[in-house]
């Protein structure tokens, strides 16, 4: 992978349905400290993504890997609020979660129906 | 109330609460004004300090907690263990402690502080607390991923929570309706700890709050 390149892996959610919470904390882990973007289908629990950021802390080094970004989209019924969408809280509905190095997510943009982001290249992903 | 909730509570009695007194957590992003809020509550209250306040983020780097803290109000009064946590974020770096003239030494071991404070608010929310005051920035953007995360947490635990919208003094960049339209289903209470502003609201709404 050269310098101009970014690697964005997308997990399925039947994959990760097959994962104990672990696994999955692991196989996200791994894929962000390779530099690569991980898109997770179905979207990650306030529980799950609190795992994720307690092991992020466990591995900052404060040079090659300093952090992640993480933005959760959710997909929900037309009468939920804000609260409803980031809490995933309307079983059944479509959901997304990004995470990234630190530093390669920009410009996030979430509302009712789409998620927008800027890849920064400035990391060398 | 579910069974974790239940579980949860009895524990934190069992450990060490006494009876009737609340454990309150200070969550919120660092430099929102957990420990400014803090202070101020404890100078309000109990003629002490919790510890230092800086603009350097993470200068709460531990949770620091004080007992027996006696909240009175109109409506009576509550008995808290308060709790100031670390401010939690995704990310940390020795350089942006740098930016506030800190040398490369002193950056990469408040970084690594950090790192460990943020765990340890994480994992203190998961398991002791009886209620949150959850503080947030009226200044920035309430939506950010950590407040998502935070408070979706506290929701599935069932752990009753106010949340803040500090820094109201900043007249011309605090917006508290963007708080309250970002967090509906919660009680929104106004202050700014610095400048002590309705601060007696707030401890009106604690007493209703975590004092049943």
């Amino acid at each position: 992978m050269t310098g101009n390149e970014i690697e964005l892996e997308i997990l399925r959610e039947e994959s990760l349905n097959r994962m104990g919470d672990e696994e999955k904390v692991s196989r996200i882990m791994n894929s962000v400290r390779n530099n690569k973007i991980v898109v997770l289908e179905g979207g990650l629990t306030s529980e799950e993504e609190a795992r994720v950021v307690e092991r992020v802390m466990e591995l900052i080094d404060g040079e090659d890997f300093t952090g992640i970004e993480i933005e959760s989209h959710r997909s929900t019924s037309e009468d939920s609020g804000l609260m409803d969408r980031f809490l995933n809280r309307d079983e059944g509905q479509d959901s997304l979660t990004i995470v990234g190095p630190e530093g390669t997510l920009e410009s996030i943009d979430k509302n009712d129906s789409t998620i927008s982001t800027m890849i920064s290249l400035r990391r060398g992903v | 109330m579910n069974l974790l909730a239940q579980l949860r509570r009895s524990i934190g009695e069992w450990l060490g609460g006494s009876e009737g007194t609340k454990q309150i957590g200070v969550y919120g992003p660092p430099n929102s004004g957990k420990s400014t809020l803090s202070n101020k509550m404890l100078r309000d209250w109990d003629r002490n300090e919790m510890g230092p306040e800086s603009e350097v983020p993470h200068q709460t780097r531990q949770v620091k907690k004080k007992e027996g803290v006696v909240i009175e109000s109109d409506s009576g009064d509550v008995e808290l263990d308060i709790a100031d946590t670390p401010g939690v974020e995704t990310k940390v770096s020795a350089e942006e402690f740098m930016e506030f003239d800190l040398d490369e030494d002193a950056a990469q071991t408040r970084a690594r502080e950090a790192t460990q404070g943020i765990s340890e608010s994480i994992s203190w929310l998961k398991s002791d607390i009886d209620g949150v005051l959850y503080v947030i920035d009226s200044t920035e953007d309430p939506t950010a991923q950590v407040n998502a995360m935070i408070l979706g947490i506290i929701e599935e635990m069932e752990v009753p929570t106010l949340v803040l919208a500090n820094k109201i003094d900043l007249e011309e960049e605090s917006d508290v309706e963007r708080v309250e339209e970002a967090y509906p289903d919660h009680k929104v209470v106004p202050v700014s700890a610095k400048e002590g502003l309705n601060m007696d609201e707030l401890y009106d709404e604690i007493v209703r709050t975590f004092g049943r």
